[in-house]
């Protein structure tokens, strides 16, 4: 199994954790995919050490200020991703987590499909299928 | 199953209340019953920034049938309508349901539409959005959230609005942020001195607040105090 | 610049541009400088992470490269420790202070993006890891980011805090980039001669705290383009007294990193860039592997105890800069060595004592340093030399203590001080480990602190403001081994490639000429081996004004006790001259004083008139000297193995003859008797004479001693008894020994339980000081902690804090590896830990 993780903030230990602990695989290979609005996930890295903690493989990787959600998918496609996880920043008056544009775009986006669960801390992308 | 909550351009019965003279602050569908043909009862609750007679909002919708008008008791300037209207006045509403997604609420406020329902799965949120996006040119989704049951559809929020009219924003305020950190559970989850220090007031002034949103409520269910 | 360097120089600057915009290029995609777009904080991130849950650096379980092209390996592997053996040998000579061109202060190394390094030339290796840990605090602190590193940049460091051993050890550390991507860094140190602390020199003694140690220079952007910017060119000369060896030296390290950055970019030309990548990270890898498979082979796993101390008294010394400083200091090192069952390593010093208001403190990257180096005299002896040790070795320094003050007050002008006599015990525990597994060649008894620093400064023959640190001091007696004598006046373990330098070199940078230079007797720890001797030089001093000279050494303590009944090696002291009548003997012909090589002569004395200082110290503080006043530069021998009633007499005949031992010290020490046969030879400066053991009387005596040998003996019961009794009623216990007990129990709870248990005493035991002991205790541990580094490295946690370190068995008595599993236990098949494999 792959994951991506989209990166958002550098402060997003707990979907990162979440994702590790309760999505992904140990021995699987996680994506990490920091947006432009992220320099660094060092600090986030030594915090949550992926790999000592979950036992999981990893890379990481970026995306240029201006990227459009096709370079995510592609970025899916390349790396043949099973799942995309999306922190969970903030939640609506009615505790409904918040969705940002990428996200949209993501969701509705016509070459992507699959299962969509909503956690406490991340959205995730389940079984993805590539309709290219 | 899933519960979303997306954003809308007006269309159809809601542009054309937010197209008023009178200024509207908002609308929701609470009901809405099928007619004959393409016609749909639909049940309202609308509130201007001013009064306003059953007589104007008839001469500024022709193609509307306005069937009952009242004024609410508590909430101001607010009041239940009851109009029949063809379905493709309430689009959103009809693209909901033809694509089998259970709408909750349809709110009209600052000039869009707000709107929470229950799809399925991704796919169904694609197909629901898809065909709404095509409809009202743009859509934004705000938040979604995993659901195990369809849960009320339209009309839930009836006696939160009934409420909310009885309430301050200050009260609601207090009373939300009292129910959210857990001051209400069995232990308590808080203490008023932490609430008090989130909301940056007073203890005396927390406590105040809660006895008079205590004491409207049970003017709500037992009439006025004797 | 003649024509072939000027063109060289052009094409290093237009490679930079080109490099410079591919690294702007990747920025404005949002990737790093690492590899692969990462940032260099990831890419650390990463490799800690993977080194630990692999338990292989960088997860480099197989060493592909090496394994399936050994020979290519070993040869680009050996031509990439060439070339910064050859930076060194080539750049030293830029330099002009003998410090470096003479002795060879100096030392390279390559290090990977994350700071590891890969190979080091000869000289002070002690800065492998200092300059590992300068490079990790900058990526640890997003210099990426702010102030950038980009190709060319120019960094200075010399904050011990960071990764330094001491503020006089400046580095230059350059970014070596390779299409956009920071492949490596080259980083080069040398110890300067003048630091603008409180007092002239490197390493001044009277200050308190930080703030009298001189400039710190913390991991600094001071160039760009390989051009230093013209603010640092003016900032760092007007902070020393010497700026032109500084300059000098500085030129130094810059040519040296930039022929090892020529060096990487030839080898990645011939190879390509992913073996140079291949080859940098299984390099390392293949150093840890090294360093463990030699632990398993030449060591028994479990714990090894032992102590060490030294002196460092300040009560009454002249300028010191508080008056809360005005005290003695001993240092307390509890050592224990942990061998687990995998061959991990680890040293831990719990139980040390609180650090002080004196420039010996300790910061983590100077006792790993430090400790490296000395490993890399008995443990890795080849030149596989790299951060792998790093990786197989872990440390547990108590935040707090001298070894590990997490607190930027501290002043660590000469750390070493504390840090050699702290490796003392470990020398013991190697050898015992080696002595259990029969590699009797390999034992040594310890080499501690041998040194005196002969520093100051003022008004020099020149006319002009200078400082001098005299080097001599890289060139001591080294202890004694199980199957040799310890070479005599050879090494310096802080630099193993030291020398003491040619007498006119430091004599054309020192306005004090020397009056004499000569082995020292009686400095060598007397042992069936006995220890090497150190040597000395009578200095005067000559055309200066506002002269400061001072001393820094050991004492009243040597910290190596020397091994298997062997002897400690001479302590030290001091001996000055003033207001003396050198020059009118000069004048009218007359003897002067060239030695002092018994002490007890009276021949010092009988040869110079004036005001003779003769203490039995190590340390004094600046002091005013005049034209024609004396300083002796005593620099101290090694100690000794055995018994010394074990050697062969006629091995203490010669020591006689060669100048190490002095006749009547040959009954004092060896119990052989000696008769001169005749008084014409002159075998050295020492003794006149020729000599021959007395065979039957050497015989006799030795008898006579092993009977008063059993008769003092007693029962370790009866002297424990003693012993116990003496310590609860604090009986013939100074203030200073109490206080430094008092400090290691304040500092350390398991401490405190073991020394309360052992002793036997109540569990609110504790030692009765003197008010100013008490405040002086008080007022340090009221300081707190004022640490350095906002986010540590992983490898920080094994010495940051104790309950994090779940996998680290250490400290006194719950923890320490008392049991084996069974009596047969040895190391593991596989060499890892369970589950690591």
């Amino acid at each position: 199994m792959t994951t991506i993780l989209l990166i958002k903030s550098a402060d997003q230990h707990p979907s990162v954790r979440e994702t590790l602990d309760s999505v992904a695989e140990p021995g699987e290979t996680v994506y990490f995919l920091r947006l432009p609005t992220v320099r660094c996930l060092g600090e986030l890295i030594q915090e949550v050490n992926p790999m000592i903690e979950y036992d999981v493989e990893y890379t990481i990787s970026c995306l240029p200020t201006g990227y459009e959600v096709a370079d995510v998918v592609d970025f899916a496609v390349d790396v043949e991703a099973d799942r995309i996880c999306i922190g969970i920043f903030e939640r609506t008056l009615t505790g409904k987590a918040r969705i940002d544009d990428l996200t949209q775009s993501i969701l509705l986006h016509e070459h992507v499909s699959g299962d969509l669960v909503v956690g406490d801390h991340a959205i995730i992308l389940e079984n993805l299928d590539y309709d290219q | 199953m899933l519960r979303i909550e997306f954003q809308i351009q007006p269309a159809g019965i809601s542009s054309k209340l937010f197209g008023l003279e009178e200024q509207v602050r908002s609308i929701e569908i609470d009901n809405a019953l099928p007619v004959t043909g393409d016609r749909i009862f639909l049940f309202l609750t609308a509130q201007f920034d001013a009064d306003v007679s059953e007589e104007r909002l008839a001469s500024q919708l022709p193609e509307t049938q306005i069937v009952d008008m009242a004024k609410a008791e508590v909430n101001q300037h607010t009041y239940y309508l009851g109009v029949i209207v063809d379905i493709s006045e309430a689009s959103v509403l009809a693209l909901l349901t033809e694509h089998r997604a259970i709408p909750h609420r349809i709110v009209g406020r600052n000039a869009h539409l707000d709107v929470i329902a229950t799809v399925r799965d991704w796919n169904h949120l694609k197909d629901v959005a898809g065909t709404i996006e095509d409809e009202h040119g743009s859509l934004e989704l705000v938040g979604t959230t995993q659901t195990e049951t369809i849960g009320f559809p339209l009309g839930g929020n009836k006696v939160k609005q009934s409420m909310s009219g009885k309430l301050s924003d200050k009260q609601l305020e207090v009373l939300e942020t009292a129910y959210r950190m857990g001051y209400f559970r069995v232990p308590q989850e808080v203490t008023a001195e932490e609430i008090a220090n989130e909301l940056d007031i007073s203890r005396s002034t927390l406590s105040e607040r809660l006895r008079r949103v205590e004491h409207n409520f049970c003017e709500l269910l037992f009439g006025p105090q004797e | 610049m003649s024509q072939p360097d000027e063109n060289k120089a052009e094409q290093r600057r237009s490679e930079v541009q080109r490099e410079k915009e591919l690294v702007r290029e990747k920025r404005r995609r949002n990737e790093g400088i690492g590899w692969d777009g990462r940032t260099l904080r990831e890419q650390l991130a990463e490799l800690e992470d993977k080194t630990e849950a692999t338990g292989h650096y960088a997860g480099f379980e197989r060493l592909e490269f090496k394994d399936e092209q050994p020979i290519r390996y070993e040869q680009l592997y050996s031509r990439l420790r060439g070339d910064l053996v050859t930076a060194r040998e080539t750049s030293k000579k830029v330099s002009a202070t003998p410090i470096v061109e003479q002795e060879g202060e100096l030392c390279y190394g390559l290090f990977t993006p994350e700071g590891d390094s890969i190979a080091v030339s000869t000289g002070i290796i002690v800065h492998v890891h200092t300059m590992s840990e300068a490079i990790k605090f900058m990526i640890n602190h997003d210099y990426e980011e702010s102030p950038g590193i980009e190709p060319g940049d120019i960094f200075v460091n010399n904050d011990p805090h960071v990764g330094d051993v001491h503020p006089c050890d400046l580095m230059t550390i350059i970014p070596i980039f390779h299409e956009g991507e920071l492949i490596a860094w080259a980083g080069g140190v040398n110890h300067v001669i003048d630091t603008g602390a409180i007092g002239p020199g490197s390493m001044n003694v009277s200050q308190a705290s930080r703030f009298g140690d001189g400039a710190y220079y913390t991991a600094r952007k001071i160039g760009e383009n390989f051009e230093l910017y013209n603010s640092w060119k003016k900032e760092y000369p007007a902070k020393t007294r010497t700026p032109n060896f500084l300059k000098l030296d500085e030129r130094t390290r810059i040519t040296g990193c930039l022929m090892i950055r020529d060096s990487v970019k030839e080898l990645i030309d011939r190879a390509g860039v992913e073996t140079f990548k291949q080859l940098s990270r299984e390099a390392v890898e293949d150093g840890r592997r090294g360093f463990r498979s030699r632990i398993k082979r030449t060591l028994l796993p479990g714990t090894y105890r032992g102590v060490s101390f030294v002196d460092a008294l300040y009560e009454d010394q002249e300028n010191v800069t508080r008056e809360y400083a005005n005290e003695n200091h001993i240092m307390h090192a509890p050592s224990e060595l942990h061998i687990r069952e995998d061959a991990s390593f680890q040293v831990s010093f719990e139980g040390a004592n609180k650090w002080g208001w004196h420039p010996y403190n300790c910061t983590p990257a100077a006792i790993q340093g430090g400790i490296w180096v000395m490993l890399t005299q008995t443990v890795i002896p080849n030149e596989l030399v790299n951060d792998g040790a790093y990786y197989a070795c872990d440390f547990h320094l108590p935040v707090g203590s001298w070894a590990n003050t997490q607190n930027t007050e501290t002043a660590h002008a000469y750390a070493w001080h504390f840090l050699v006599s702290a490796w003392a015990p470990l020398w013991q525990h190697l050898s015992r480990g080696y002595y259990a597994r029969g590699f009797w060649e390999e034992i040594n008894a310890g080499n501690a602190n041998t040194s005196n620093w002969l520093q100051g400064g003022g008004i020099d023959q020149f006319d002009k403001l200078h400082a001098v640190n005299s080097f001599e001091a890289a060139c001591e007696g080294v202890g004694a081994r199980y199957v040799e004598d310890g070479e005599p006046h050879a090494s310096a373990i802080w630099n193993p490639e030291g020398d003491m330098g040619d007498a006119e070199a430091w004599e054309q940078v020192e306005p004090l000429p020397f009056l004499g230079r000569a082995v020292k007797p009686n400095t060598g720890g007397p042992g069936r081996r006995a220890g090497g001797a150190g040597f000395e030089s009578m200095r005067t001093v000559k055309d200066v004004s506002r002269w400061l000279l001072y001393e820094m050494g050991n004492g009243y303590m040597t910290s190596d006790g020397g091994l298997f009944g062997g002897y400690p090696a001479a302590s030290g002291y001091i001996l000055n001259a003033q207001e003396t009548d050198l020059k009118e003997r000069f004048e009218n012909r007359e003897e002067y004083p060239q030695h002092d090589l018994d002490p007890e002569s009276g021949e010092f004395e009988s040869k110079i008139d004036g005001e003779i200082t003769r203490r039995p110290e190590g340390i004094s503080t600046p002091k005013e000297f005049d034209d024609y006043d004396v300083y002796l530069n005593y620099l101290r021998g090694g100690s000794g193995l055995g018994d010394p009633l074990e050697r062969d007499p006629e091995k203490v005949v010669e020591d006689i003859h060669d100048g190490y031992v002095l006749p009547r010290h040959a009954r004092d020490a060896y119990a052989v008797v000696v008769d001169k046969v005749s008084d014409e030879a002159k075998h050295n400066s020492a003794v006149q004479g020729e000599w021959a053991v007395d065979e039957a009387a050497t015989e006799q005596l030795r008898e006579k001693r092993m009977a008063e040998r059993a008769e003092k003996a007693q029962p370790v019961s009866e002297w424990y008894e003693q012993q116990r009794e003496r310590i609860q009623n604090e009986q013939d216990l100074i203030d200073d020994v109490k206080k430094t007990y008092e400090s290691s129990m304040r500092m350390s709870q398991p401490f405190a339980d073991f020394y309360r248990e052992f002793w036997d005493l109540p569990d609110d035991f504790t030692f009765e000081l003197s008010e100013e002991s008490q405040q002086s205790l008080d007022n340090r541990f009221d300081s707190g902690i004022r640490p350095m580094w906002d986010s540590f490295t992983r490898r920080h946690k094994t010495w940051l804090d104790v309950d994090e370190e779940p996998y680290v068995p250490y400290t006194w008595s719950s923890r320490s590896i008392r049991d084996l599993p069974d009596s047969s236990s040895t190391f593991s098949e596989t060499g890892q830990p369970a589950g690591e494999d």
